[in-house]
């Protein structure tokens, strides 16, 4: 259809503008306050890119020298290694400059200590959390498999599995805060009367806070969209290919492995990455209503960090560049993902 | 793709319903938010102060205050207890309108932002009237100099809040320990925690020496930041010493197993029997003595070695706003929050600020919390600085590695020294 | 007479059901749990009279004889709406809910149709540019929005919650996967009828799409009724709080009264059990069409 220009300007005004307004704009936004120092009273400062040195560098109290020699080593081994025609001397050289960075590295990991450890440490919460991922996909699988047998009140199972899902926010992070109380919650209380064990502190001891937490999202997403996503895919599968793998005498786990498993994996990958992506985004309401982002750190994610440094000390080109580096992440991974599933499902 | 194949529109009922809660479902909401929202009287005070006990006092003084002044209008916005700075300088710093504003602690987090209008001028102004009420030397010293940055005063005080410890007799008496009196030691202090600590009988029942996740430095006289705000004072062998201790109280369960305290009701658990010697602060006193079913009472900070003591205070009071559109008004208002009336209404929270209440104050306190009278002397005001929030998140972040056993106490004071220094530098 | 194969596979059946109805209780037992607490009581003279069971601190006996109290204080369900203006919460993510979910529905339908239908230069750039969007994690526009509201003075009112996500990229793309699976020959009919394309976005579009259109709908109810990262820092005043942010401040002063704390989040969530229950089956259906085509 061939449209006046008007028309079209009508149709799309209305999101466009708002998408200018509150997304476009303030991403554009963001990146250019993250090379100013501002904290709302004052005016902002360009600090070029002192933010993002702070947030990510390094500092190196003693054995700083053992890193500068390695990573010279390593940079005289990589040009040599460059020069270098002969195929065995390009081998023993690729190997040193293999062993001199990873030296170096270890070197960083030991002694370098970072100019902001609770970003890193944000981070690194961030990431730990990501582990619910894979065996909360594991439990959707396990419960489609079920669900899709047919079965006797299938349709309630999963209204029932659903449930958790979709009620969410302030309230269940309460009741999950109730539940985990280390003195008088539930779950310590029946951990000691069934078992004779003293439950640990949960929230309110730092091994032992992102665990819970991540019971809790395994609570909460096990039987949500990823059951749903993986019991189309189920339903998806042909069903002469099992009966060929039983005339072939397959047993059941067998099948499982060899047909169920390949079949859904697309469905897997795509989840995967959501999951991931999700990961980055989110955390931050668990991680303020539950635990305030302690013990010590224990829980904050990165969105946690960010509105830390925003809204409690007021330094906003910190968090922009903060929020800069966890856009430059997600975005990372979204192109790889859409890499990874041009070839195949676009 | 799944498609749902309603190709034959069932009822023209449901379209047109759909349509029509379409365009409702539109018009409505906004309509409702014309009407169901007020407008905002621009012409109010805007007084902002945190919900609770302060509000409630407040509350009965403004209907006061608006009847003899009816045409100064105030509006009170109240923000939860709990974070009460940084919401109060997220609305500072998003331009709304406060005229007048409750401050405590968190005072030089926003004096030295300069978002407070300095009261010097204002209170000559008064003193040349001859009205004594708030005349400099009318309030106790020290609760004036919490209100002074860089030299100028930015706020008046109707009380100060004081920490005390308050202990829970019949756990001393269920442990077999003495009730230790108003001129015990530090050691003494350290001694009962470990001692109620040792015990199985109580520790089982998940009872706790202490009420608190660690000593406050406090008690043995250090502080984070030096007085004049400018670098990490603390360090030395006392600092070490300090956390050292720490870390061997936490080992032995003498002290609350989290790191943040917030997380955990202290007063809640103190009064359920739970906590044997307990940090206590003046605004908690009232909770106690209305819901404690134990012997309790109240005891000033333990002395040193050298017989010097040190009591954490604070106070509460009221600040003007520098853009406030009406500074005068704003002044009558603050003026009216901090008067002898309303010190004395407030004085079931905190100490009043006022010299000539003092008396009246000491004699309603009854025999349990006479240790109030001692801390006044004692008292050791905080210093004013702009990253308060910053300065103890970083402390806090070091001094949980150092107690946590993943840093000697030795590197985590090193590093948090040169980190705090940086934040207090910078410009 | 059943053969050996069909027993087993019926006693399969059954081991399946009593897994699943294992499995169904877990999921189910948090919120009989936080049901239980919020009728039992802290003051400890009631708890006295009335035995452990009302108390929320375990007693000696087993926890799960002891789910629920002896006589139900359901006096806690009137006192959340007593110690706070909880119907005020309630109006105030209601109406915020409705706006932004017509609203969204309304501007993503429009700019789905120009992106599915209509043609213009640039329109696939453009839509290329959405979806890189798509993925943004909300911290990072929070900043510049708070500036943003601040300095227009809408800060602190229930405009700055209801403007942004009201444009949603997400609505944008799903509805328009949506409308590309929809048969053109109806259109093709129309417009040889001379209906232009308000009308058959209007009259054909519109109407074939409802399914996907609740199933947007609900989802971004559902989403903005739990959202708390945007009214934290957008909203300070009491009356126009909604309900996750109501209900934070109420545990600030309420921290350890449980049995109140979850009267309000039960309280708080029963609006979305119950579109849960009522739009169950958009649900599934929606998730595939955001989701992979398989």
């Amino acid at each position: 259809m061939k449209e006046r220009g008007t028309t079209v300007l009508l149709f799309l005004t209305p999101n466009l503008v708002g998408f200018l307004l509150f997304t476009i704009g303030p991403i554009f936004f963001s990146i250019l306050l993250s090379f100013f120092a501002w904290d709302l009273f004052s005016s902002p400062t360009f600090v070029g890119l002192d933010n993002f040195t702070d947030l990510l560098g390094l500092e190196f109290s003693t054995g700083s020298g053992v890193i500068f020699t390695s990573l010279i080593v390593g940079g005289v081994a990589f040009i040599s290694a460059c020069a270098l025609k002969g195929k065995p001397a390009v081998r023993v050289a690729w190997g040193s400059c293999v062993a001199a960075f990873a030296v170096a590295f270890t070197a960083v990991a030991v002694y370098g200590i970072p100019t902001s450890p609770k970003f890193w440490q944000s981070i690194g919460n961030t990431l730990f959390l990501l582990i619910g991922l894979p065996v909360g996909m594991l439990g959707s699988l396990f419960l489609a498999v079920l669900l899709n047998e047919k079965i006797f009140a299938g349709r309630f199972f999963r209204l029932t599995f659903f449930l958790p899902s979709i009620v969410g926010g302030v309230g269940i992070f309460l009741l999950w805060k109730w539940i985990f109380n280390p003195y008088y919650g539930p779950l310590n209380t029946a951990l000691q009367v069934t078992l004779g064990i003293t439950g640990p502190a949960w929230f309110e001891a730092s091994a032992w806070a992102k665990p819970a937490m991540l019971i809790m999202n395994f609570w909460s997403q096990i039987g949500g969209g990823n059951m749903i996503l993986y019991l189309a895919a189920l339903q998806s599968i042909n069903p002469s290919l099992y009966e060929a793998a039983q005339v072939d005498g397959a047993n059941a786990l067998k099948r499982f492995f060899h047909i169920t498993l390949p079949m859904v994996s697309p469905t897997s990958a795509f989840i995967l990455i959501m999951g991931i992506i999700n990961g980055f985004q989110g955390g931050f309401d668990a991680a303020y209503v539950i635990t305030g982002g302690g013990p010590a750190g224990s829980t904050t994610t990165v969105n946690y960090f960010i509105f830390e440094s925003a809204f409690k000390h007021f330094e906003m080109g910190r968090a922009s560049a903060a929020s800069v580096i966890l856009f430059v992440i997600v975005l990372g991974i979204s192109w790889i993902n859409w890499k990874f599933f041009a070839s195949r499902n676009y | 793709m799944i498609s749902f194949h309603q190709a034959s529109l069932k009822s023209f009922l449901v379209v047109t319903s759909f349509r029509l809660a379409f365009a409702l479902g539109f018009i409505a909401p906004s309509l409702l938010l014309l009407t169901g929202c007020p407008q905002r009287d621009n012409s109010a005070l805007v007084l902002l102060c945190p919900s609770g006990k302060v509000t409630d006092t407040i509350t009965p003084a403004l209907k006061q205050f608006q009847s003899e002044n009816p045409t100064l209008k105030v509006r009170l916005i109240s923000c939860p207890p709990k974070d009460y700075y940084t919401k109060a300088l997220s609305l500072f710093a998003a331009r709304q309108r406060v005229d007048v504003v409750w401050l405590g602690q968190g005072f030089g987090m926003f004096a030295s932002r300069g978002t407070l209008l300095p009261l010097n001028k204002l209170m000559e102004e008064e003193a040349g009237n001859g009205k004594k009420a708030t005349a400099r030397n009318a309030f106790i010293d020290s609760a004036l100099s919490l209100y002074t940055y860089s030299d100028q005063l930015y706020g008046l005080p109707y009380g100060l809040d004081l920490e005390v410890l308050a202990i829970n007799e019949d756990l001393f008496h269920q442990a077999d320990i003495p009730i230790p009196d108003d001129l015990w030691t530090y050691e003494d202090f350290l001694n009962i925690a470990r001692s109620i600590a040792g015990q199985t009988a109580l520790s089982k029942h998940r009872i706790f020496a202490l009420g608190m996740s660690e000593i406050p430095p406090g008690f043995i006289g250090l502080s984070l930041v030096s007085q004049d705000g400018n670098h990490f004072s603390f360090t030395g062998a006392k600092a070490l010493n300090w956390l050292q201790t720490n870390i061997d109280l936490r080992a032995s369960g003498a002290l609350l197993p989290t790191a943040t305290e917030g997380q955990f009701d202290r007063l809640e658990e103190f009064l359920s029997n739970r906590i044997a010697i307990m940090r206590i602060f003046t605004w908690e006193i009232r909770d106690l003595k209305e819901r404690a079913k134990f012997q309790w009472r109240l005891l000033p900070q333990p002395k040193n070695t050298d017989n010097s003591q040190y009591a954490w205070a604070s106070s509460s009071g009221f600040s003007i706003v520098k853009n406030s559109p009406d500074p005068e008004k704003a002044w009558k208002l603050l003026k009216c929050l901090i008067a002898p009336e309303m010190q004395v209404r407030f004085s079931e929270t905190s100490v009043p600020a006022l010299k000539s209440l003092w008396e009246q104050y000491a004699d309603n306190l009854d025999e349990r919390e006479r240790a109030i009278i001692h801390i006044l002397p004692t008292i050791v005001p905080e210093p004013r600085i702009r990253t308060a929030e910053k300065v103890a998140s970083e402390w806090r972040y070091w001094q949980d590695k150092a107690m946590e056993g993943q840093m000697t106490p030795e590197q985590a004071l090193e590093i948090a020294s040169r980190r705090i220094d940086q934040i207090l530098q910078k410009p | 007479m059943k053969s050996p194969y069909q027993l087993f596979a019926s006693l399969k059946k059954a081991l399946l059901f009593i897994g699943l109805c294992l499995i169904g209780v877990t999921m189910i037992f948090p919120f009989l749990w936080m049901l239980a607490t919020s009728v039992k009581t802290i003051d400890p003279e009631l708890i006295a009279i009335e035995g452990g069971r009302s108390g929320i601190f375990p007693t000696d006996g087993n926890p799960l004889a002891q789910l629920f109290p002896k006589v139900w204080h359901w006096e806690n369900y009137v006192n959340v709406f007593r110690e706070i203006p909880f119907a005020r919460y309630y109006l105030n993510s209601l109406l915020v809910g409705t706006a932004v979910t017509v609203g969204q529905l309304l501007t993503s339908s429009m700019a789905a149709f120009a992106f599915s239908r209509l043609s213009f230069p640039g329109r696939d750039k453009l839509f290329m540019l959405y979806l890189a969007t798509l993925m943004i994690p909300g911290v990072v526009t929070i900043i510049p929005t708070f500036i943003f509201f601040s300095r227009i003075g809408f800060f602190d009112s229930l405009i700055a919650l209801m403007l942004p996500p009201m444009f949603s990229a997400y609505g944008t793309f799903m509805l328009r996967q949506f409308f590309l699976g929809i048969p053109k020959d109806l259109e093709e009919a129309a417009t040889l009828d001379g209906c232009g394309s308000w009308r058959i976005y209007w009259t054909i579009i519109l109407p074939l799409s409802l399914p996907a259109l609740a199933t947007l709908g609900i989802f971004t109810f559902i989403a903005n009724w739990q959202s708390l990262f945007y009214p934290l820092v957008l909203i300070h005043s009491d009356e126009r709080k909604t309900l996750p942010l109501g209900i934070m401040s109420f545990v600030d002063i309420n921290s350890a009264n449980w049995p109140h704390l979850m009267a309000a989040s039960i309280l708080s969530l029963l609006p979305i059990i119950i579109i849960f229950l009522l739009g169950q089956r958009f649900f599934s259906s929606g998730l595939q069409v955001g989701g992979v085509k398989s």
